[in-house]
């Protein structure tokens, strides 16, 4: 077999892929324009629109529904063809599930812009484009299931680690998602949660966490097992290391959410829970960045000549680096400092930069190489981009560790009175050489994509052209 | 593909994907392991002290008695006791002694000016600005331009019971034509100058009169007591050119347009209890009740020695 063998579908696919190398530029884009706007406020122009409330809210869904979640889509249904060898079950259904989520998922962020928004974070959009959401990724599990359950039992009896980890963001985030979209409609574009006070808190939360936990953890992870042996060449380190972090992830992430809501008007215990159970979470997470790297044991030296590999290894060191700070974020003592403040963001992001956009990256260089049967366009480019995005990142967080902190500490100050030192326009403005400084991460990290989307395009233009990579074996 | 397995020596679980992909057999790190066990471990000892496992009716309450509510509460305690002992004496006299008396005491006063930095920052400063420096239509507080007045008293019932600003359209009957509107635009424009028996304003002059905005402005546009009139007679503008979008009728691109704007539109004029189409709006809000008297009487201090107070 070989990448341009008929038996896998790949029409989708590539067209997903382009989609999401374009969302990459355009979330990051806007999110970055969100940053200059948290610099230099003049910037919003006095538009509604393009304001930072919403805007923000734009970039957000951008990234993690619009490129994320079409990272997902199309990896998950290139590795389930792959490790299933199996073609895609029902690919009019797959079209039809994209279908369902693109014009949802750009629907609601339009929505967003001009005010439409349930003001639940990460799920703002309006309960109409959420139905949309929801059959389409419905469609997209059936789809994902069937291609297992259709396999050839004979030649392919046990389904691969990278399956339990999409199936896991699959199962979960629909009842996530439905769960905390529940609300009454009252005009097409406007709806009224279910739930108010704290039980909305814990349940928006619950969402929220899981957001973080299931959709942008699990099912990257999912990506990282496949994508990391394969462009590796190597084998996985540990089939039982990968079965026991499984079951403990699964276990752990649906308790996290309280830690979002320490010392609010929630009851005690749910922060306590929330909290001890993300630091009995660190362990099982590095069991997947463990997992991953010591997969390259043996062949680290890849990583001088291998660009991808480069990608997929930095992203597994984000990912044990922001699965250690989360956890100890949400215990009481750091999050009485944390809570708030922009170290908050900066975590977020290093988890989003880190470790979601650079997997993802890797993976779909490895894609269109494999679907185009082409070497990329320009293999020094994926390293230009490697070093614009991996110092994007770092630039980033470091500016925001810096700020956060910065921030908790001079709202707690006290001065030689007993009086609070700053004022709160005080702390802000303390904050503008930072707002600069994620800026110009941002923009580094921008850069990469659009080498990224450069690079790609030219693959795909020229792919006939030129020799293929590999010859059919 | 399964049974052949073509690399038989590595320790893989015979399991093979996708043409290469296998996993090695090999267990766990020790090390993880151990990290592992001791991570669910610890939430058992976690749970013992905190606050953690719901139960039918309520949740356990853990052994260290701690709640979220009551580490607020000790450490804000500890604060107030430390500030107590400290500061007990000051205090008492800033809520019981008169601002008259309080002025007098140079200790007590840089006291107050001391701890009302927080109390003028989170509360006045949007408006008035960092240190009273003002914000385009918001007064500036430390100059000695008082439209109320600057004595310590007169700030003191600004800030305790707010101020609202209020003139006329078109002068005090409202009848002035849009010609008497120039020509009173023009001469308020010279006034500021100190050009205003300039035979070319006197038309202007005349409107003044006519228009009875002497009443407040006084006869010869500086007003004769606080009463909320600006000093037309230096260039401390109350208005300036501000096109934030809510003035349809009218845009200003100069001082001269901004002072016709509020000639012509008066200032928080109403119709059928609407602000009509722009008028200016100037109201500062009634801070008793919303903060402590004894705050209050501390920002008054502060305002006052932001530099202009009287």
């Amino acid at each position: 077999m070989n990448a341009a063998n008929p038996q896998y579908e790949y029409g989708l696919l590539k067209f997903g892929t382009i989609l999401t190398v374009i969302l990459l530029v355009a979330g990051t884009a806007i999110g970055t324009y969100a940053a200059a706007q948290l610099a230099w406020p003049f910037l919003n122009f006095d538009i509604a629109e393009i304001t930072f409330g919403r805007l923000r809210v734009v970039h957000t869904n951008t990234i993690i529904l619009g490129f994320g979640g079409l990272a997902l889509f199309v990896t998950s249904l290139y590795s389930v063809q792959r490790t299933n060898s199996n073609r895609l079950w029902c690919v009019p259904c797959a079209w039809l599930s994209a279908l369902f989520l693109i014009v949802s998922i750009v629907g609601g962020i339009i929505g967003i812009a001009f005010g439409l928004t349930q003001a639940r974070e990460y799920h703002e959009m309006e309960w109409i484009f959420d139905l949309g959401v929801a059959i389409g990724w419905v469609l997209w599990t059936m789809v994902f299931v069937m291609t297992i359950a259709t396999r050839d039992k004979e030649k392919v009896p046990h389904v691969y680690v990278s399956n339990w980890f999409y199936l896991a963001l699959l199962i979960a985030v629909t009842y996530l998602f439905l769960v905390n979209g529940l609300s009454i409609p009252v005009t097409w574009y406007k709806s009224y949660s279910l739930y108010s006070g704290v039980q909305d808190a814990m349940i928006q939360w619950w969402w929220g966490h899981n957001a973080v936990g299931f959709f942008l953890t699990a099912g990257f992870l999912g990506m990282m097992y496949y994508f990391v042996p394969k462009q590796a060449r190597r084998p996985v380190y540990s089939y039982r290391l990968s079965v026991v972090h499984f079951w403990a992830l699964i276990f752990g992430y649906v308790w996290l959410g309280a830690h979002h809501l320490q010392y609010t008007a929630v009851p005690d215990w749910t922060g306590s829970l929330g909290a001890v159970i993300s630091l009995a979470m660190i362990i099982p997470s590095w069991g997947g960045a463990l997992n991953g790297m010591l997969t390259l044991s043996g062949a680290w030296d890849r990583l001088r000549t291998d660009y991808i590999l480069r990608f997929l290894i930095m992203a597994l060191a984000f990912y044990a680096m922001s699965t250690f700070e989360g956890p100890v974020m949400s215990s009481k003592t750091v999050n009485a400092l944390s809570h708030y403040t922009d170290w908050t963001i900066g975590h977020v992001h290093s988890g989003a930069l880190g470790w979601v956009a650079m997997v993802a990256i890797g993976s779909i260089y490895h894609m269109v190489m494999k679907m185009w049967n082409t070497e990329m366009y320009s293999m020094k480019l994926i390293n230009v981009h490697f070093w614009l995005a991996t110092l994007g990142t770092v630039l980033y967080i470091v500016a925001m560790w810096v700020s956060g902190i910065m921030q908790g500490l001079m709202w707690r100050a006290y001065d030689e009175y007993g009086v609070l030192a700053y004022t709160f326009a005080e702390s802000v403005a303390a904050m503008h050489p930072y707002y600069v400084m994620r800026f110009m991460g941002g923009v580094l990290f921008v850069a990469g994509a659009l080498v990224m989307l450069y690079n790609v395009a030219m693959t795909v233009a020229t792919a006939k052209s030129r020799q293929p990579a590999v010859a059919a074996a | 593909m399964a049974g052949h397995n073509p690399w038989p020596n590595e320790g893989n679980t015979g399991h093979i994907w996708d043409e290469d992909i296998r996993e090695l057999d090999n267990p766990p790190p020790l090390w993880w392991m151990l990290a592992f066990y001791a991570g669910f471990i610890m939430i058992i000892f976690y749970a013992i002290y905190y606050p953690t496992i719901p139960l039918a009716n309520g949740f356990t309450k853990g052994i260290a008695g701690w709640t979220a509510i009551k580490e607020y509460e000790e450490s804000y305690n500890e604060l107030k006791a430390w500030r107590k002992q400290k500061f007990a004496d000051k205090e008492e006299k800033l809520a019981s002694l008169p601002l008259a008396d309080i002025m007098k005491d140079t200790d007590l006063k840089l006291y107050a000016v001391a701890t009302s930095k927080m109390l003028y920052g989170d509360n006045c400063a949007a408006c008035h600005g960092a240190g009273g420096m003002g914000n385009p239509n918001f007064p500036v507080l430390a100059d000695d331009d008082w439209l109320w007045g600057g004595h310590i008293n007169q700030i003191h019932a600004s800030i305790a019971n707010g101020r609202v600003g209020n003139m006329p359209a078109r002068g005090m009957m409202g009848n002035l034509s849009d010609e008497e509107i120039e020509q009173v635009t023009d001469y308020v424009m010279a006034l500021s100058q100190g050009k205003g028996n300039d035979p070319a304003v006197a038309a202007g002059k005349a409107v003044y009169a006519k228009g009875m905005c002497l009443a407040c402005h006084g006869p010869n546009g500086k007003p004769l007591a606080p009463n909320g009139a600006a000093n037309l007679t230096d260039q401390i503008w109350r208005f300036v050119p501000f096109n934030d979008g809510t003035c349809k009728s009218m845009v200003e691109k100069t001082q001269r347009d901004a002072v016709l704007r509020t000639i012509k539109y008066g200032v928080n004029v109403k119709k059928n209890g609407d602000l009509i189409d722009c008028t200016r709006e100037g109201a500062m809000p009634a801070w008793k009740g919303r903060l402590s008297d004894k705050d209050i009487k501390r920002l008054a201090i502060y305002v006052h020695e932001l530099g202009g107070g009287q």
